[in-house]
């Protein structure tokens, strides 16, 4: 029976028992009014006292301590430093409750969760009598782990405190650990030492103050500081300018590290002027006290210059900028042989590398008194480039098949290297298929070299001829598994690569080991292993392979204990948690739940361990947390730049212009509300620009006319189900043909799926308010005019799946977007429409070597609004009377502005400013757009990158916005071509294109309108 | 949690006694605990060989060894077979628990059956690698067995002479290697003391 499930039947009897022993205890305590703290330690119970097993076991036990085994716990206590504790998270470890038979292993089992804890150094659990009829009371002290927050020095420091604490926190840290305090007290008495503290000693004390706060404190006696004694300087050869650096003398203070420093000063100048191979070294040696009582040192130096070398070269030029590279006798400090053949070494490979096939290169080393030459020989030869390229033998991989490893091309310069390593690819090509024999032989062959050699500096010409011979294709036989128990050894096979039939690859057998070895890790046997036997079948070009397994035991999860957590609730981390208490201890899980914790947002690190003992069937799971600062405050401003459609004078035509906007914006977030990872933020924003309007005297109205308040507040995880999000917002906003200002909360739930997808479902009302309409009044929709200031009320929902490897800079991946509105009056709506909108962006890298990305997007939005009957206003906001007296009603379908699909600009139609597309019905007279009920954009662009950090892409848009559902024509859409840069920055991509448009637009004067667009913007365009 | 109102109770009313300290924490190595359980065992056991006779400070020492090699053996995932651990160890486990009075024995020494065969099978492991790494390194030539058996000559005496090397050449290359793989185990040894942690848990009890 394991502790798990002992605990749980003993469940019942401890809260029996513990109810009884409270009031037995209480009734005692109030009628003795002593405690029995203080009795002395007991002696082990008779045997009859105690039940039959621990009477059986006091013949054979060991110890007195065994003979408490089976005894009745009556009274379970935790002491932490001294204080009972009732801490359900400390008490729930506790294995040994009151009501169970004492159990050893469980004793042990409960210090070993305490220990996994990492909370304690120290930990025992301590037996007493209780009552007459043999009961016991089990006592767990534990000593809690010092944490060193705080360094103190004190005493006689020597040096100043900052220095001493420099020094101690360069090799432990700014927290050393406690049991490291004697290893960090020897190092800073060894590095006093090293500065003439010779008779220096420290001693650490650890501190902990009644906050719980830990410090080490070094106990400094620093002693007197030695001083220099005799100097001697060996330094022959060295100039005398040089020995100016270094001062050290008789009599001052002694400091190593800062002699070592000198000498470092001269060594490296030493080193750039050509004494690659210099030396100087100190040696310092205690010489008793001065009369004055200090400790005294003598130093003697030594500094050996070697020799002066010179590097030259002879014959072919190499080029300048390469010479360090190739022959860094500065760079290592030497001129051995060894790194002189190393140097030899790359010139020749360099130079093959530039189709110099027959180059040849060497050295000599000439020494005289004081100096060393060393020249370097270099004869390039002819600039070779590629012949042709035959290959025989092939038949099992075709040509194509081939020239994709070897992608020779005649004419290029020939890197015998190059072609060495495709040889390489092409057998391993031929391995994976299955030729486990294949051999290949090449010959590169000079064309003509005696035309070569006559005609100097024309180049020659190389042929490669490959000769392969296949041998047979070998496939994989049998494949047997052995050992497996409690796992489907269909799932096993399911890994295989290496299935009956294939080909044989030999790397496969590896790759197929690991991942029968994850599975079996991924199910709880941390200890499997998998031994694998290839056996030729006779007679038959295949083999049999086995595999076998040795699961091991199955490790499950013990107790799961959070530590570390104060403000977080232990409930929120474990429920986030996809492996429980009994589960196999399966890696894959291990590592899912520590993403899962990590999504949290809630802190800095995560760490999942399981701890436990060999042999055991079950680990303690220690999840340790560092939580993040609850608060978090972000500010930032930038500039927006775009091109907006704009009206230079009241009532007068659209044209775009290029705008500038200085933004602001300000959060304020408080996370983890009562621990449960609940979070309220306020983001508010603002931006300083031209209200869209054009001025009666052409002035600017440059004002903050944009800005937004949004106060949310987030529950990830309601009712475990969905992360929920409630939003109030109050906002300003220009738009292209006008301006609003929306009020509203929305409420919004998601939850997400497996294979990446996520569902949401949100409600939200709002109240938007229009002002300076640019639409000519006549063309304004009814709904506009009827609803100046419009209420809707309406239900979403959307469906997404995301693949994209990189959501600011994808290279592969799919976007699948279905969004549906739906607003009725029934809902408290004074409009009811039906909206949906549908998306979907591809990415795929089309060249892996170039890192070439093909992207593109649909996009397609239709609404219908339901009809309505609404009095006729007038321009000037009256009601419209018909010649009986009585309103005009009209029929209204139209979908308010703030609802209507705009599009055009950086992200959709990038030949075209910000929401201006529209044709014959969406646009008016002046070429403002009015909106639609249907929308479509596609886009495909090509990424490259291009130098560096830098990137282009060249793209092709279509777009448009059509005023009915029914009126959506693939004919009528407006296209634009162009290119643009981007500059990978560490908030993404950094982005300007420009677009040109393709066309002119169908059945509206265009003289107007400009034919290109310049976007700057952050991320890409989709 | 019901009983906790009622164990905080116990708690401030009762302050309990020292009482007999069943089992502790006795030292930390590189993160493993080493506990009063495990002395006692290794003691009844005989699981540390010798352990019986050792006073508790050089007990908790050998411990403490076996702690570091096993954590680095553990690195290393000795090539020992499941079939060779088995073996040995299964047989070895089966009588130490007779020899402890049965599986109650062992539970009467905090020790479960799987967990002594573990302790065994990390002794195997142990004992593998310790021969795999050292073995062959520390066997000796002729000559050098003949140099070690000329200092060490008044060893194996015959009648008061010397018996001819040729007689003891298997003796001496056995002892020679043997000191030659003890030195160099305890170098190894040593090193791993130097690169690990250990420390002792802090108590005012004795083990």
């Amino acid at each position: 029976m394991t502790g798990r499930t002992r605990w749980r039947g003993a469940r019942q009897r401890w809260r029996v028992a513990a109810l009884w022993t409270g009031l037995v205890t209480t009734l005692a305590a109030l009628a003795v009014a002593t405690p029995i703290a203080a009795q002395p330690a007991p002696a082990p119970p008779p045997g009859s006292a105690a039940p039959a097993a621990a009477a059986a076991m006091a013949t054979t036990a060991p110890t007195d301590v065994a003979a408490w085994a089976g005894h009745t716990v009556l009274e379970v206590a935790v002491i932490i430093a001294g204080e009972p504790t009732v801490e359900p998270r400390w008490v729930s470890l506790v294995e040994t409750p009151p009501g169970a038979q004492l159990s050893l292993v469980d004793l042990r089992t409960t210090l070993r969760h305490f220990f996994n804890t990492g909370m304690f150094a120290g930990a025992e659990a301590a037996i007493e009598p209780v009552g007459t009829a043999g009961g016991i009371r089990v006592t767990y002290r534990l000593i809690p782990t010092h944490v060193v927050s705080e360094l103190a020095f004190r005493g006689d420091l020597g040096l100043d405190g900052g220095a001493l604490r420099r020094l101690v926190v360069d090799r432990f840290g700014a927290q050393p650990a406690p049991a490291r305090a004697d290893a960090a007290a020897e190092h800073l008495a060894m590095q006093l030492a090293a500065r003439g503290f010779v008779q220096a000693r420290v001693t650490t004390a650890l501190e902990t103050d009644p906050g719980g706060r830990t410090t080490l404190r070094f106990d400094v006696a620093a002693g007197r500081r030695a001083r220099v004694g005799k100097v001697s300087i060996d330094s022959e050869g060295v100039p005398a300018k040089l020995l100016g650096e270094i001062h050290v003398a008789s009599n001052v203070i002694y400091d190593g590290p800062d002699v070592e420093r000198q000498l470092d000063e001269v060594r490296t100048r030493l080193r750039r002027d050509g004494h690659y191979e210099a030396s100087a070294l100190v040696r310092a040696t205690p010489a008793g006290t001065s009369p004055a009582g200090d400790p005294v040192i003598d130093v003697v130096i030594t500094i050996t210059p070697g020799p002066l070398v010179t590097l030259r070269w002879e014959g072919d030029p190499i080029p300048d900028a390469r010479r360090p590279e190739l022959v860094p006798v500065a760079r290592e400090a030497s001129v051995d042989e060894d790194l002189l053949e190393d140097s030899l070494r790359r010139i020749l490979q360099f130079l093959k590398q530039q189709g110099h096939w027959r180059a040849e290169a060497g050295y000599r080393r000439d020494a005289s008194p004081g100096g060393l030459a060393v020249t370097f020989t270099v004869k390039a030869g002819e600039v070779f480039r590629l012949g042709r390229v035959e290959v025989d033998g092939a038949q099992a991989l075709t040509r194509a098949d081939i020239a994709t490893v070897l992608p020779a091309v005649p004419g290029e310069v020939f890197v015998e290297s190059t072609v060495d390593s495709q040889i390489v690819a092409l057998r391993e090509r031929y391995r994976r298929a299955g030729y486990r024999d294949v051999r290949i032989e090449v010959t590169m062959e000079e064309r003509d070299a005696a035309a070569t050699a006559a005609r100097p500096g024309r180049g020659g010409l190389v042929d490669v001829r490959l000769f392969v011979a296949e041998g047979a294709l070998v496939r994989v036989g049998a494949v047997r598994l052995a050992g497996v128990s409690g796992v489907s050894e269909a799932d096993l096979r399911a890994k295989l690569k290496l299935a009956p039939g294939a080909p044989f690859y030999e790397p496969l057998i590896a790759t197929d080991r690991d991942a029968l070895s994850e599975v079996l890790f991924d199910r709880g046997y941390d200890r499997a292993r998998v031994v694998s036997t290839v056996t030729p079948v006779t007679g038959q070009p295949a083999v049999d392979i086995a595999y076998d397994v040795a699961q091991g035991t199955l490790v499950r999860v013990g107790r799961i204990l959070v530590v570390g957590n104060r403000r977080t609730a232990t409930d929120t981390i474990v429920r986030a948690l996809t492996l429980k208490p009994g589960d196999p201890l399966g890696l894959a899980e291990v590592f899912e739940s520590q993403r899962r914790l990590r999504a949290l947002g809630l802190f800095r690190r995560v760490t999942i361990t399981d701890v436990g003992e060999g042999g055991e069937a079950q680990r303690d799971l220690v999840v340790t947390v560092e939580e993040a600062a609850p608060t978090s405050i972000g500010y930032g401003a930038g500039i927006e730049v775009g091109r907006y459609l704009r009206q230079e004078t009241p009532g007068g035509q659209a044209s775009e212009r290029l705008e500038l906007a200085g933004r602001g914006f300000f959060e304020v977030g408080r996370q983890n509300l009562w621990g449960s990872n609940r979070s309220l933020n306020l983001f508010t924003r603002v931006s300083l620009r031209p209200s869209g309007v054009a001025q009666a005297g052409g002035g600017s109205d440059f004002g903050f006319n944009e800005y937004r308040f949004l106060l949310s507040f987030r529950d990830p995880s309601v009712f475990d189900v969905a992360d929920t999000r409630i939003t109030g917002y109050f906002e300003q906003a220009v738009r292209s043909s006008f301006n609003f200002v929306r009020r509203g909360v929305l409420a919004e739930g998601a939850r997400r799926f497996k294979d990446r997808i996520t569902l949401v479902g949100s409600y939200s009302l709002s109240t938007v308010r229009l002002f300076d309409e640019r639409i000519a009044p006549e063309d304004r929709p009814d709904i506009d005019r009827l609803f100046p200031q419009v209420r809707i009320s309406k239900f979403q929902g959307a469906l997404r799946r995301d693949t994209r490897d990189d959501l600011l800079d994808p290279t592969k991946g799919l976007v699948i977007g279905l969004d549906g509105d739906l607003a009725a009056r029934a809902l408290a709506s004074q409009v009811g429409f039906v909206k949906g909108y549908g998306e979907v962006f591809a990415y795929r890298t089309v060249s892996s070597r170039r890192r070439i990305i093909l992207a593109g997007g649909v996009r397609v939005g239709l609404a219908k609004g339901f009809e309505r009957d609404a009095a006729r206003v007038s321009d000037a906001g009256s009601v419209v009377v018909g010649p009986d007296g009585q309103a005009i009603i009209d029929v209204v379908t139209d979908l308010p502005a703030s609802e209507r699909f705009f599009t055009g600009g950086d992200t959709s139609v990038r030949g075209f400013a910000r929401d201006s597309l529209g044709d014959v019905g969406t646009l008016d007279p002046n070429g403002f757009p009015t909106g639609g009920h249907a929308v479509t954009v596609i886009n495909a662009e090509l990424r490259t990158p291009l130098w560096r950090e830098l990137g282009g892409v060249v793209f092709v848009d279509a777009g448009n916005v059509f005023r009915r559902a029914a009126d959506l024509d693939l004919g009528a859409l407006r296209a634009s071509a162009g290119f643009g840069f981007r500059y990978k920055s560490p908030v993404g991509p950094v982005r300007v294109d420009f677009g040109f448009r393709l066309g002119s637009r169908r059945g509206v004067p265009d003289e107007s309108e400009p034919s290109y667009a310049i976007h700057f913007s952050i991320g890409q365009a989709f | 949690m019901p009983f906790v109102p009622l164990l905080a109770c116990v708690a401030a009313i009762v302050a309990p006694g020292q009482g007999v300290v069943a089992d502790r924490l006795v030292a930390v190595v590189s993160g493993q605990p080493i506990m009063a359980s495990d002395l006692r065992a290794a003691r009844a056991l005989d699981l540390v060989p010798g352990g019986a006779a050792l006073d508790d400070a050089a007990l908790i020492d050998r411990l403490v060894v076996r702690e570091l090699m096993r954590v680095e053996v553990e690195r290393f995932w000795t090539t020992v077979t499941d079939v060779d651990r088995g073996v040995t160890s299964r047989a070895d486990a089966a009588e130490r628990t007779t020899r402890a009075g049965g599986d109650t024995g062992l539970a009467a020494l905090g020790l479960s059956p799987g967990r002594l065969l573990a302790w065994l099978e990390d002794d195997v492991r142990i004992e593998h690698y310790i021969r795999q790494r050292f073995d062959a390194g520390s066997q000796p030539s002729d000559d050098e067995a003949l140099t070690w058996y000329q200092i060490h000559e008044r060893d194996y005496l015959r009648d008061g002479r010397p018996r001819p090397f040729a007689d003891v050449r298997d003796e001496v290359r056995a002892r020679l290697a043997a000191e030659r793989r003890q030195s160099l185990v305890d170098d190894w040894i040593a090193g791993l003391r130097r690169r690990a942690i250990v420390v002792l848990a802090p108590t005012s009890s004795p083990p």
